[in-house]
């Protein structure tokens, strides 16, 4: 896999895209890219400027969803439901936080994003399988994984930092989980070729996605999109590695820069794999973005299409993107 | 560290240890599950999918850990942890404690459970027992130390392992 250096495309600043980013405080670099990534970018900044909705994950393993409800609503919790996860309830109202109760604590449930349950539907584990969670920390994922394969199978998480991967051995064992080996390594230190049914890939990218809980983020540096794309490449080149011919790779990060995602995927498909359609289209009852197929720098397919973003502002969620690939042969 | 399936011994001492509390424990808990323990400063027992030792070796090798951490390991004495004793309150309440909803929560903040709050418990606990102690809905929210028989020769429970460490300790996600 060619692993020449993804640039960032550096776009021009007019004078709209000066005035959105003084009014909301962002980097005009970041406006100007969000500008001409989206149709609606006005949306996509109010989105990005506004609390984030909250959810919370029921575990199948411990409870069933119906019961949890019952239990929250008499601790005075109001509850929805979601229509990309039925799993995953709305928080409405939260007398106290989420991560706080009873239930949480009992490892019933566990506070997370919706548009991240994406990731592991798109990949579909089943018990049968040998699946790696290539970037686990703090486990959200990894859970949702050991709850689709019941507990059952090879489950392997693996985490390079001590401090994410206490929070990562902490959640499953509050949930109960018992399929699952942790790695602590950098994931392109996983050894071993062709020997994972399933990898998911949530990358560590620079988290334009997160912005809505995450001030801090509305000022940075290009470059780090840069340097973050040269470590998902490797991280993929380990991904391709472990992953057998004709096995599922589900790649996604929680942020909008195609740099970061379409270009990742691109260097897959030219080595082979194959754009899977995902399991959904819509959130909140909003279609989902398909991946991009023009960028500054980037030459794109348009298989593309076939990957998603989730939009705030437009979802009900932070930012993701999520694509879902074969690899090419059979096992 | 180590990470290794248990030998036949130390599985068997572990499975004695459920079994003693409940016939049938290990069947009810463990199904087909494999014992494996982490050698590290101390032994950690754990409780893993059979299908885990089916995993290239060379993965197994760098494993930091493998299954569900249940207890832990001294010698041939195995001593229950916080998971091990939520599988174990699932098909025995021989060693429960059940207080009241209002003890538990305060219980996850690290208090001491007083006579007054305890709904049932076993008669033969006594001070210095180790114990499991469970809500009104007989769910584990730890693993407690009784104190003395207060009032009614109800336990005064302090706490060894509760639930809220998982609050306390890792900090929320």
């Amino acid at each position: 896999m060619s692993s020449s250096k993804i640039e960032a495309a550096r776009i021009p600043a007019g004078p709209k895209v000066r005035e959105w980013s003084r009014k909301h405080g962002f980097d005009e670099w970041m406006v100007a890219r969000f500008v001409r990534l989206l149709p609606e970018p006005q949306r996509l900044l109010e989105g990005l400027t506004t609390p984030p909705p909250k959810y919370i994950r029921v575990n199948p393993l411990r409870a069933d969803l119906d019961e949890v409800r019952k239990r929250l609503d008499a601790r005075g919790f109001k509850l929805g439901r979601t229509d990309l996860d039925p799993q995953v309830l709305r928080v409405r109202h939260a007398p106290i936080s989420p991560g706080a109760t009873q239930e949480h604590l009992l490892g019933m449930t566990t506070p997370q994003d919706l548009a991240s349950a994406a990731a592991p539907i798109a990949l579909a584990a089943g018990s049968a399988e040998t699946v790696v969670d290539m970037a686990a920390a703090p486990g959200i994922k990894t859970l949702h994984l050991a709850g689709d394969m019941e507990d059952d199978g090879r489950l392997v998480a693996v985490e390079p930092d001590p401090d994410r991967m206490r929070a990562l051995r902490f959640n499953l064992e509050r949930c109960g989980i018992s399929d699952t080996a942790l790695l602590q390594c950098p994931g392109q230190d996983v050894p071993g070729e062709a020997w994972a049914d399933k990898v998911l890939l949530d990358a560590p990218c620079t988290g334009e996605g997160t912005l809505p809980k995450d001030r801090k983020r509305r000022r940075g540096r290009i470059e780090e999109i840069t340097d973050r794309a040269s470590l998902q490449c490797d991280l993929l080149d380990a991904a391709d590695r472990i992953l057998r011919p004709g096995g599922t790779l589900v790649y996604a990060t929680c942020t909008l820069a195609p740099e970061e995602n379409e270009a990742q995927v691109q260097r897959l498909l030219d080595r082979g794999y194959v754009l899977q359609d995902l399991p959904f289209d819509s959130c909140g009852g909003a279609a989902l973005m398909p991946g991009v197929t023009q960028w500054p720098g980037l030459e794109l397919s348009d298989a593309l299409r076939k990957a998603k973003r989730f939009v705030p502002g437009i979802h009900p969620t932070l930012g993701f993107f999520v694509a879902k690939l074969r690899k090419e042969g059979s096992s | 560290m180590t990470v290794r399936r248990a030998t036949a011994t130390e599985a068997n001492t572990v499975f004695g240890f459920f079994e003693e509390m409940a016939a049938g424990a290990t069947q009810d808990i463990f199904g087909t599950s494999d014992i494996w323990v982490v050698e590290d400063d101390g032994m950690v027992v754990t409780m893993a999918s059979v299908d885990l030792a089916d995993l290239p070796e060379d993965v197994v090798a760098v494993a930091d850990h493998i299954g569900l951490r249940i207890g832990t390991m001294e010698g041939m004495d195995f001593h229950l942890d916080l998971q091990g004793a939520v599988l174990l309150a699932t098909v025995s309440r021989s060693m429960t404690v059940r207080v009241s909803e209002q003890a538990a929560r305060m219980w996850l903040y690290g208090k001491d459970i007083l006579g007054d709050s305890v709904l049932s418990w076993p008669k033969k606990v006594g001070p210095g027992d180790a114990c499991i102690v469970v809500n009104p809905r007989w769910e584990a929210i730890g693993i407690g130390e009784v104190l003395e028989k207060g009032k009614g020769q109800r336990p005064v429970i302090r706490p060894v392992h509760d639930l809220g460490t998982y609050l306390r300790d890792q900090g929320g996600d």
